[in-house]
């Protein structure tokens, strides 16, 4: 799952190494248009519904984060 | 009272003097008192405002953390929008209800004042951002992001802390409670701080945008017709008219709060130097954008209309195409509540329209305008294109003040009109009647220094650790030629207003 969320991410930022890359939201790395695609692709990916709820920084701020919030969903 | 005043100085001499004093416990209750007695000057009514909105979203937040179970997400719901609907509907009255009234009826706003009913109406201090404030309050409880409080005190006092009803910034519960409740103790260089950022704030409302605004007033809103270079001029006397008066009253209200050890959020980051007009917007009026972030973009994005909308498109276009079309539609709705927030008249809705349309459009042609970049060679790191980008916001966000420089959005289009219309009499207006050479040279000389500050904060310098490592008799010296600046060159013909206040 791990290398898919990677790929995604690449997908909408390119310029990111986000195999290390912290703080995406809280350090201002992704901004609010990528965050609405990543959400968008990452619902189709997974099947997973993600709602306003799920929209803190915490759960956004490392691809470990995402993953274990897209788990947490299933 | 306003914060420029002499009552407002005196206020908040004794309000510090006591706050200090009192044992730690009594501290926030002080604080409470004293936001009260400072609505209570303006108008006493705007208290029982204040005392219901943020009671309905304390009862609001109780009930969300008591019906927390699967079986409860109706209940919840209905809660939520029931609250929603009385805190906003409560907005809408007062704010709202007069202006739609005398659009349709033609009646001008002192006619509107005659009219029974319409005389009664009382816009309560602060109800924009604190309306705001306490939907984000209850929305976050709601979604779990926050835990409901249980001290109905604690929570008005996040509705009502004095320094905040101005112009706000809009803050959230979990940072401000932060501060409020944390151990506050004396400390010399909260005070030098923020007494620091009041200063600054002074300078730049007092000695530039008080002095500023009487050019835009004799420009936009004489009886003459400006044309050409005026216009320019207009324009540009009132991008830095706004912006003095707007993030110099939130260092004043920053500065005040500090003294009191209270920290408030940011709500300006050099705006002026942005690259596009949706970094813009992440810099100016920071807590506004990020509560439309927040509280409309994700949610409208998420939405199941909004999900279904994007399904019926995925059989026409690209998957990448559907995102870019949400987030231009989300743009287009949350610039369009932007400009509704400032207010009902038509210029605000087409001051809205006009960003939002800008950046829906920049999202659309992402892929076009990212082909432009490598057919140019366009490198955003090299100066020359860095310098290229930020005066194209400039001049986006520039045209864009032209919806506040007129009373209708018609009249702002005719303005944008006669701005490329160069007569003989273009610039007479400003050469003959307006400029009063001096005053234009001292102005020139104080945005330098707003530059200069500026252009350090950017490069990531914190000015005031800076200040505070230079040797004592330079700092004398630079906080005797504040005060010396703001006593001399401010504008002495009266307190001026802050123009967000009307907001």
């Amino acid at each position: 799952m791990k290398e898919t969320v990677i790929e995604i991410l690449a997908s909408i930022r390119p310029d990111v190494d986000f195999e290390s890359a912290e703080g995406l939201v809280s350090g201002g790395i992704l901004e609010s248009f990528d965050l609405v695609s990543l959400i968008s692709e990452l619902s189709d990916e997974f099947s997973v519904t993600i709602s306003a709820k799920e929209l803190v920084p915490e759960n956004f701020d490392s691809v470990d984060a995402i993953v274990k919030m897209i788990e947490s969903l299933r | 009272m306003g914060i420029n005043t002499l009552a407002f100085l005196l206020f908040f001499v004794f309000g510090i003097t006591v706050f200090y004093l009192l044992p730690q416990r009594l501290k926030w209750p002080f604080l409470l008192l004293l936001s009260l007695s400072y609505i209570s000057f303006k108008d006493i009514r705007g208290i029982v405002f204040i005392v219901l909105s943020s009671l309905s979203v304390f009862l609001g937040g109780r009930l969300f953390e008591k019906r927390n179970e699967p079986k409860d997400a109706s209940f919840r719901k209905k809660i939520l929008i029931l609250t929603m609907i009385f805190n906003l509907g409560v907005l809408f009255f007062v704010k709202y209800v007069k202006p739609i009234y005398g659009a349709f009826s033609g009646k001008t706003p002192p006619e509107l004042d005659k009219i029974p009913f319409f005389d009664s109406i009382i816009i309560p201090l602060g109800i924009s951002y604190y309306t705001l404030q306490i939907l984000s309050y209850l929305l976050d409880v709601y979604w779990g992001r926050q835990k409901a409080e249980t001290n109905y005190g604690k929570l008005l006092l996040f509705t009502c802390y004095f320094p905040q009803m101005i112009q706000g910034p809009i803050s959230r519960y979990g940072a401000l409670s932060a501060e409020f409740f944390k151990e506050h103790r004396f400390k010399l260089h909260n005070l030098k701080f923020g007494l620091q950022l009041m200063l600054w704030g002074f300078f730049k409302k007092m000695v530039i945008a008080d002095k500023v605004g009487p050019y835009v007033q004799r420009i936009f809103f004489s009886h003459k017709e400006p044309y050409g270079l005026t216009v320019v001029l207009g324009l540009i006397f009132y991008g830095i008219q706004l912006y003095c008066d707007f993030s110099g009253g939130i260092d004043v209200i920053r500065g005040v709060s500090e003294c009191f050890d209270v920290k408030l959020a940011e709500n300006f980051r050099q705006p002026y130097f942005s690259r596009s007009l949706g970094e813009f917007w992440r810099r100016w009026h920071i807590t506004l954008g990020s509560w439309m972030k927040d509280y409309v973009f994700y949610p409208l994005s998420l939405s199941r209309p909004m999900a279904k909308f994007k399904k019926s498109l995925k059989k026409k276009v690209s998957r990448v195409t559907v995102n870019r079309i949400q987030i231009a539609i989300c743009d287009i709705v949350v610039f369009l509540l932007v400009g509704y927030w400032h207010g009902a008249e038509s210029i605000y809705w087409a001051w809205g329209l006009y960003n939002g349309i800008i950046l829906a459009i920049s999202a659309l042609l992402t892929d076009v305008y990212a082909g432009w970049r490598k057919k140019l060679g366009v490198d955003p790191k090299r100066k020359l294109w860095d310098n290229l980008f930020i005066a194209r916001t400039l001049v986006i966000v520039t045209v864009g003040w032209i919806f506040d420089c007129s009373k209708t959005a018609l009249g702002s289009l005719n303005l944008l009109k006669n701005a490329f219309i160069i007569s003989k009499t273009s610039f007479e207006p400003i050469v003959l009647n307006l400029v009063d050479w001096v005053e234009i040279a001292e102005l020139i000389i104080f945005c330098a220094i707003l530059f200069k500050v500026s252009r350090m904060k950017e490069r990531g310098v914190v000015v005031r650790e800076k200040i505070e490592a230079l040797p004592f008799a330079v700092q004398v010296i630079i906080w005797v030629g504040m005060i010396q600046l703001v006593a001399c060159f401010g504008r002495s013909s009266g307190e001026v207003g802050f123009m967000y206040a009307n907001f």
